[in-house]
C-alpha cells in the first residue's frame, strides 16, 4: 500500500514537471467535457459523486468503478452542443462493470459531429477508451483510464492523441469522498504538432447526506492545468426518495481553461435501475444553451 | 569604344581575265546562293595572315613616336610592349605615312593613329585581336583584308556601246566632246587598282609623269596586276581619243586636235598577283597627291570557302557581322572627300579646279543586296547595266547604289603582257565605275574653278543621270550616268548677276550685303585700285584683290546674305563689287567705294544665365564674343573652378561646366579677348555651384483600393515627388508583395496591377541626377466591394493570421475562440485594412476556431482551421 502510494505520487510529479514547457493553447479539449448529463447538470463536478453512476467513468474518474454499488452500469447520452455558436452534436456511450469486489473496468466512446463544412468536408472528432479500477481495502480505490482521441478538421488533416487519467479515491467515513489524480496526460501522436493535451492535476471532494426520503450531495472539483490555467466547479444535488433529483452547479475557470466558466442545471429520474438525466448550460456566450440528455441502466 | 572585328572578311577576287563567253559565271554566282546551306565559314581564308591595323590612343601614339625618336622598335608601354612581344610583332609602321605639308590635316583627321603591324603568321589574327583588345591604348583592331579587283571574266567586245550605243543606253558623252570639253589635264583621277601600264600606247599621253606609287611593293615602280584590271579601268576613263588606236576613253582628250584628256594617277594596290596591305593608304594619298577623283573598282566578298560561289550561310554571316566598312577605310574616304584639291589649311588650292574630292566605287558583282565598302554613304556607288539597258545579272543592287553605267562587254586597254593587242573585253561593275569617273572628270574639266566644290560635282552627276528600267524595280541600281544631261544641268544653273547690294565698313572690314537671287555662290571683292577691280577675272582675281565667298547650296532666292571682307587696312578707301556664280561667273555688280574705319575693341557679352547653378546641371551657355571689325580674336579663359570656354564649329563660344564634377562653392572667372592688332577686352565674373538637395515627397500617397485582380492603378509620380534643385527625377518602383501586385514604370508614370486579393505595398524611389534618393511606399488593398474583412492567408492558417478590417481606421474588436468555447485571443484596437492586425498563431493548437471581427456596429464571423 505504501509503496503503491509512493509510486503514484512520483508519477504525478514527473508528469507535472514535463508539462511546464508546453504551449499555452491545448488540443483535444473535448477530452475534458462531461458526457454524463447527471454530472453536466452540476457543472462537471463528477469526480466523487455517489449519486451518479460511473458508467462514463472512462471520461471521468475510473477509481469510482471499484467503489460502485451493484455489478454494473451502462449509459448513453446525446448533447446539442453550443447551438447558438457551432450547432454540433455529441453522442456518447459508456459502461462500467464491477464483476468482483474491489475490481472493475469500463469502456466508453464519444463522437462529435455537425460542424459547418470546410472545403466540402464536415469536421468531426471522437474518443474511445477503457478503464481499470482496483480497490485497496475498504476505503481506497485506484483507477486508470486510457483513451485514443482524434479530431478531423479537413480532408487529410487531423490530430490524434493518446492520453491517460490516473486517479485515486478515498472514502473517509460515511458520506465523505475525496479523489486526486492527473487527467488527460498523454501525447499528440503527430510529430509535427507541438501543442499539448489539456492535462491537469485534479482534486475532488464531496459529501452526501441522506435523511428519510431526502438526500443532498455537495461537490467541489478543482483542476490545475499544466498550461497554467485553472478551473473550479461547485455542484449541488437534491434528491427525493432517490427517484427524483434536481441539480445545479457553477464552474469558474481561467479564460483559456479547457472548459470555460458557466452555470449548469439538471434534473434526474431513477427507478428500478433505470435513469434519465437532463442538463442545461447557461451564462456563457459560446457554450450557452448546451443541452444534454442521457439514459442509463444500473444493475 | 573598342571594336575588335574578329570575324574576318575578304574581298571578292573575281578575276577579270576571262572572256565574255564565260560571263555566264555571273549567273553561276546567282545560282550559287543556296538558302540554308550548312557550311563551315572560314574567315581566316579571306584575310592576310600575320598582319593587322591598330588604332592607338593619343598616349600610346605619343609613346610610339617618342620611341621612334629614340630608335626603339615599338613602345615603352609595358603592357602593350609585352603583348606585342608575345605575338611576335615583326614590324609596326604608320598606315598613313608622314604626309609632309599635309601632315597637320592628316593628324587632324586622326589618321596618324593607325598603325600597320605584322606579326608571326602562326598567331591567328583572331587571337591577336582578342589579346590586344583589353590592352590599354588599343582603341580599334582591324584585320588586313585580302582584296581583289571587282570584275567578272567575260568575252570580247564588238563595239564600244558604253559610249555610243545606238539604242541610247550609253553615257551620252559625244555631245559633250563636241560642245564642251574632252577633258583637262588639270583634273587628276587616282586609279586605286592594279598598277597601270603607264607606257601603254593608248594611255601614256594622259598619264602623269610622276606621283604614281605601288602600295604592294612600297615603291614608285608601277607593275600592272596580272589581269591588267587597273589598266582596263584607266582606259575607260582616259584612253587617248581620236589617235587612230584602240579605244576612246570618256575623258581622254582629242589627240588629233592636240587636246589632252584628264590625268591618270596610278595608285597600285594590286601588282602582279599580289595585293597591298594598305588600300586605305592609297585612297588618302590620292588627296595629298592632287587627285580630285578616286576611282575604285574593288570590294569586299563573302566567298569565305573560296569555292567561287556564295552560299546563303556565307551571306548571312557577312551581313550580320560586317555590313559596314572598316573604320580606317571610312576615315580615309572622309579625308579624300574633305581635303582633295585643298591646301594644307583646308582651302581650295590655287589652280585646283575643285575643292574636295569624289570617291567612286564599283557596287560589286555578287548579285546581292549588300555593298560594303561601296555602300558607305559618302561614296558614289556604281552598278552595271548591259547594252539592253537592264541590270547586269551580276550587279549588286539596292537603294544604296547611287548610279549605274555600262558594265557588260566593255573593251578597254590592258597591258600587252595580258593581251598582245593591248585591248580586251571585260564585264563587271569594275567596268561601269570608270565610266562614271570619266564623266565626273569631264564635268570638273569644264566647270571646275575657284568655288567649284565636290558637292556641286556630285549633284550634277546624280541629277543629270537618267532613270531607266534598271533604276527601279526590286533590284534597283540607280539612274544611268549621262554626261550630256549633267552638263545641261550645270549650264541651266548659271545664275543672274547681282545688281543691287550695300557695302559698309566696320573697322578694317567691309560688309557686303545683298539679297540672294538663287545663285549657287557669291563672291565679294575689294581692292584699293578701281581699275584692278574693273578688269577682274572672277575665276582668277589676282593678288591685289581681296575676295570672300558665300556658297548657298540650296540656291534659295530672297535670303539675306552678308559677306565680310576682312583684314583690310584701317582708314583706307576701298572699291568693292560682288559677283554671283554657279557653273560660271556672272557680270560683276557696279563698283562702290567704301572707307574703312579705326579699330574697335572686341566685345564680350556674358550670357545672363551664368550665375548660380545646381550641382546636377550640365551647363552649356553661349557667350557672345566677337570683334566688331570681324578680325580674328585670341580668346583666353581663366577660372579657379572647373568651367571652361569652348568654341563650336559655328564659331560660337560656350561657357561649359559640368557641375557634377565641381565642388559646391563660388568661383571667379575671366574672359580675355584680344584682336590681332592687340586691342583687348576683359570680362570678369563669378559663378557658383550649389550643393545638391535631396528630392522629397511633396504630396503624400493615399491608401489605394483595387476591387478585383486585373484592375490597375496609374500614378504620375512627378506629381508626388519634388526636387528642391528642380532637376529631373528618375523613378523606380518595386512591389514588396509580389503575389498581390505587380508594377510597371514608364518614365514617371507608375502602373500598379492587382494580381490577387490582399494588401500589397509598393516601394517607390525617386532619384536625382546626383544619385540622392527619396524612398516612399504606399499600400494597395485588393478586395472586392462585397468583402468586409480579408483574412490572410485565408481561413486555413499556419503560424500567422493577418486581418484586414474596415477601409477606414476605426475601433475594431477581434476575438478568436476554439470550437469548445475556449477564448484564445481577443483585442480591441483602432485599425483598418491598411493597418492590419496580425495574430501569431504559432502557439495555437491544431483545430477549428471561430474568429469574430466587429467594427462599425457589425460583426463578421469566420471559421478557421489552424493547421
Amino acid at each position: 500500500m505504501r509503496r503503491l502510494a509512493v509510486l503514484f505520487s512520483a508519477l504525478l510529479l514527473s508528469v507535472a514537471a514535463v508539462a511546464q514547457a508546453v504551449p499555452a493553447n491545448e488540443a483535444h479539449p473535448f477530452l475534458r467535457w462531461s458526457r454524463d448529463p447527471g454530472i453536466s447538470g452540476m457543472a462537471g463536478t463528477g469526480l466523487t459523486s455517489m449519486q451518479v453512476s460511473p458508467a462514463f467513468a472512462v471520461f471521468s474518474n475510473p477509481a469510482a468503478i471499484a467503489m460502485m454499488d451493484g455489478l454494473g452500469s451502462v449509459k448513453a447520452s446525446y448533447s446539442l452542443y453550443a447551438p447558438s455558436f457551432t450547432k454540433t452534436s455529441n453522442i456518447a456511450v459508456g459502461a462500467a462493470f464491477r464483476p468482483v469486489k474491489r475490481f472493475g473496468f469500463a469502456v466508453g466512446y464519444v463522437h462529435q459531429l455537425g460542424y459547418e463544412k470546410i472545403d466540402e468536408f464536415a469536421p468531426y472528432d471522437f474518443a474511445v477508451g477503457g478503464a481499470l479500477s482496483v480497490g485497496i481495502g475498504e476505503h481506497v480505490a485506484l483507477g486508470v483510464n486510457a483513451k485514443y482521441s482524434k479530431a478531423c478538421f479537413m480532408k487529410d488533416f487531423s490530430s490524434s492523441a493518446f492520453s491517460v487519467d490516473i486517479l485515486a479515491q478515498v472514502r473517509f467515513w460515511e458520506g465523505f469522498n475525496a479523489a486526486v489524480g492527473v487527467r488527460s496526460v498523454g501525447k499528440i501522436l503527430e510529430d509535427s504538432d507541438m501543442s499539448s493535451l489539456p492535462s491537469s492535476l485534479a482534486v475532488g471532494l464531496s459529501y452526501r447526506y441522506v435523511t428519510g426520503i431526502h438526500s443532498i450531495e455537495a461537490l467541489l472539483d478543482g483542476d490545475w492545468f499544466f498550461s497554467n490555467n485553472w478551473g473550479v466547479s461547485a455542484g449541488f444535488s437534491y434528491g427525493i426518495k432517490e427517484i427524483g433529483f434536481v441539480r445545479v452547479g457553477y464552474r469558474f475557470a481561467s479564460e483559456s481553461a479547457a472548459v470555460p466558466s458557466h452555470l449548469a442545471v439538471g434534473l434526474g429520474l431513477k427507478y428500478i435501475g433505470l435513469s434519465l438525466d437532463v442538463s442545461y448550460i447557461t451564462l456563457n456566450k459560446v457554450i450557452g444553451n448546451t443541452f444534454q440528455i442521457g439514459l442509463g441502466y444500473s444493475f | 569604344m573598342k571594336k575588335i572585328q574578329a570575324i574576318l572578311l575578304a574581298f571578292l577576287a573575281l578575276s577579270c581575265a576571262k572572256e565574255i563567253e564565260e560571263h555566264s559565271a555571273a549567273g553561276t554566282i546567282e545560282e550559287g546562293i543556296k538558302p540554308e546551306e550548312p557550311i563551315s565559314v572560314d574567315y581566316d581564308r579571306t584575310i592576310v595572315p600575320g598582319a593587322a591595323k591598330i588604332y592607338f590612343s593619343d598616349e600610346i601614339v605619343a609613346e610610339i613616336e617618342a620611341c621612334e625618336g629614340e630608335g626603339l622598335p615599338v613602345t615603352k608601354s609595358s603592357e602593350l610592349g609585352g603583348m606585342m612581344a608575345e605575338l611576335g610583332i615583326t614590324s609596326m609602321e604608320r598606315l598613313f605615312p608622314y604626309a609632309g605639308e599635309y601632315e597637320a590635316r592628316t593628324r587632324a583627321a586622326g589618321l596618324h593613329k593607325w598603325y600597320l603591324v605584322t606579326f608571326d603568321e602562326k598567331v591567328p589574327v583572331t587571337k591577336a585581336g582578342e589579346d590586344l583588345a583589353p590592352v590599354k591604348g588599343v582603341e580599334f583592331f582591324e584585320p588586313v583584308r585580302k582584296i581583289a579587283p571587282q570584275a567578272t571574266n567575260d568575252s570580247y567586245w564588238s563595239n564600244m556601246w558604253g559610249l555610243n550605243n545606238s539604242n541610247g543606253y550609253n553615257v551620252d558623252v559625244l555631245p559633250v566632246w563636241e560642245q564642251y570639253t574632252v577633258g583637262n589635264p588639270n583634273v587628276v583621277v587616282a586609279v586605286v587598282d592594279g598598277g597601270l601600264q603607264l607606257d601603254h600606247p593608248d594611255l601614256a599621253w594622259n598619264c602623269l609623269d610622276s606621283g604614281h606609287y605601288n602600295y604592294v611593293t612600297n615603291s614608285t615602280n608601277i607593275v600592272p596586276d596580272s589581269d591588267g584590271h587597273g589598266t582596263h579601268v584607266a582606259g575607260t576613263i582616259a584612253a587617248v581619243t581620236n589617235n587612230g588606236k584602240g579605244i576612246a576613253g570618256v575623258a581622254g582628250g582629242d589627240y588629233a586636235d592636240g587636246r589632252r584628256g584628264v590625268s591618270l594617277l596610278s595608285l597600285a594596290v594590286f601588282s602582279g598577283t599580289r595585293s597591298a596591305y594598305s588600300f586605305e593608304t592609297a585612297i588618302k594619298a590620292g588627296a595629298d597627291k592632287g587627285a580630285l577623283i578616286c576611282q575604285n573598282s574593288w570590294g569586299y566578298v563573302v566567298d569565305t570557302d573560296d569555292n567561287g560561289q556564295i552560299s546563303q550561310s556565307e551571306l548571312n554571316a557577312f551581313i550580320s557581322e560586317h555590313n559596314n566598312p572598316d573604320r580606317a577605310f571610312t576615315q580615309a574616304v572622309d579625308y579624300f572627300i574633305k581635303y582633295a584639291g585643298c591646301d594644307a589649311s583646308g582651302n581650295q588650292k590655287a589652280g585646283s579646279p575643285m575643292k574636295g574630292g569624289i570617291v567612286l566605287f564599283a557596287a560589286g558583282n555578287d548579285n546581292l543586296q549588300y555593298g560594303p565598302p561601296s555602300n558607305y554613304e559618302p561614296i558614289v556607288a556604281v552598278g552595271a547595266i548591259q547594252s539592253s539597258g537592264t541590270r547586269a545579272s551580276f550587279s549588286n543592287y539596292g537603294d544604296w547604289v547611287d548610279i549605274c553605267a555600262p558594265g557588260v562587254g566593255i573593251w578597254s586597254t590592258v597591258p600587252t603582257s595580258v593581251a598582245s593587242s593591248g585591248y580586251v573585253l571585260y564585264s563587271g561593275t569594275s567596268m561601269a565605275c570608270p565610266h562614271v569617273s570619266g564623266v565626273a572628270a569631264l564635268l570638273i574639266s569644264y566647270f571646275g574653278g575657284p568655288g567649284f566644290t565636290c558637292d556641286m560635282l556630285k549633284e550634277a552627276l546624280l541629277s543629270g543621270a537618267r532613270v531607266i528600267e534598271a533604276s527601279t524595280g526590286s533590284k534597283p541600281i540607280g539612274p544611268l550616268v549621262d554626261a550630256h544631261s549633267s552638263f545641261l544641268y550645270m549650264i541651266a544653273g548659271t545664275p543672274d548677276p547681282v545688281t543691287d547690294y550695300t557695302a559698309s565698313a566696320m573697322g578694317n572690314s567691309i560688309s557686303v550685303d545683298l539679297v540672294a537671287n538663287g545663285s549657287y555662290g557669291y563672291m565679294a571683292a575689294a581692292s584699293k585700285s578701281r581699275s584692278a577691280l574693273e578688269s577682274m577675272d572672277p575665276s582668277n582675281p589676282g593678288s591685289n584683290i581681296i575676295t570672300e565667298r558665300f556658297v548657298s547650296e540650296e540656291k534659295v532666292s530672297g535670303e539675306d546674305i552678308s559677306i565680310v571682307l576682312r583684314k583690310l587696312d584701317f582708314s583706307t578707301d576701298y572699291y568693292v563689287t560682288v559677283v554671283s556664280y554657279g557653273t560660271s561667273y556672272t557680270t560683276p555688280a557696279p563698283i562702290k567705294q567704301v572707307r574703312t574705319g579705326v579699330n574697335h575693341a572686341p566685345v564680350i557679352n556674358l550670357n545672363p544665365g551664368i550665375g548660380a547653378f545646381s550641382q546636377w546641371m550640365s551647363i552649356d551657355l553661349p557667350v557672345e564674343i566677337y570683334d566688331p571689325d570681324f578680325n580674328d580674336l585670341d580668346v583666353s579663359f581663366t577660372t579657379n573652378g572647373r568651367a571652361r570656354l569652348e568654341k563650336d564649329a559655328a564659331g560660337v563660344w560656350h561657357f561649359i561646366l559640368n557641375c557634377q564634377l565641381a565642388n559646391p562653392g563660388s568661383y571667379t572667372a575671366k574672359i580675355t579677348a584680344r584682336d590681332e592688332y592687340g586691342l583687348q577686352t576683359e570680362k570678369s565674373f563669378t559663378y557658383s555651384v550649389k550643393e545638391n538637395e535631396r528630392p522629397f515627397l511633396n504630396i503624400p500617397f493615399d491608401e489605394y483600393w483595387l476591387t478585383s485582380p486585373g484592375e490597375s492603378l496609374t500614378l504620375d509620380l512627378s506629381e508626388y515627388f519634388s526636387d528642391p534643385d528642380g532637376e529631373p527625377l528618375n523613378y523606380t518602383a518595386a512591389v514588396i508583395d509580389k503575389d498581390i501586385l505587380k508594377s510597371r514604370i514608364d518614365g514617371s508614370v507608375l502602373t500598379v496591377t492587382a494580381l490577387e486579393n490582399g494588401l500589397g505595398h509598393v516601394k517607390v524611389v525617386a532619384s536625382d541626377a546626383i544619385g540622392d534618393k527619396a524612398v516612399e511606399s504606399f499600400p494597395v488593398l485588393v478586395r472586392p466591394v462585397s468583402e468586409k474583412v480579408t483574412l490572410i492567408p485565408g481561413t486555413t492558417v499556419g503560424n500567422e493570421l493577418t486581418i484586414l478590417a474596415a477601409l477606414s481606421r476605426q475601433e475594431t474588436e477581434i476575438s478568436l475562440i476554439s470550437s469548445y468555447g475556449v477564448k484564445v485571443f481577443s483585442m480591441k484596437e483602432v485599425c483598418s485594412a491598411y493597418e492590419p492586425v496580425t495574430i501569431s498563431t504559432n502557439q495555437l493548437a491544431r483545430g477549428i476556431y471561430y474568429l469574430t471581427v466587429s467594427y462599425g456596429g457589425n460583426s463578421y464571423k469566420y471559421t478557421i482551421v489552424k493547421k
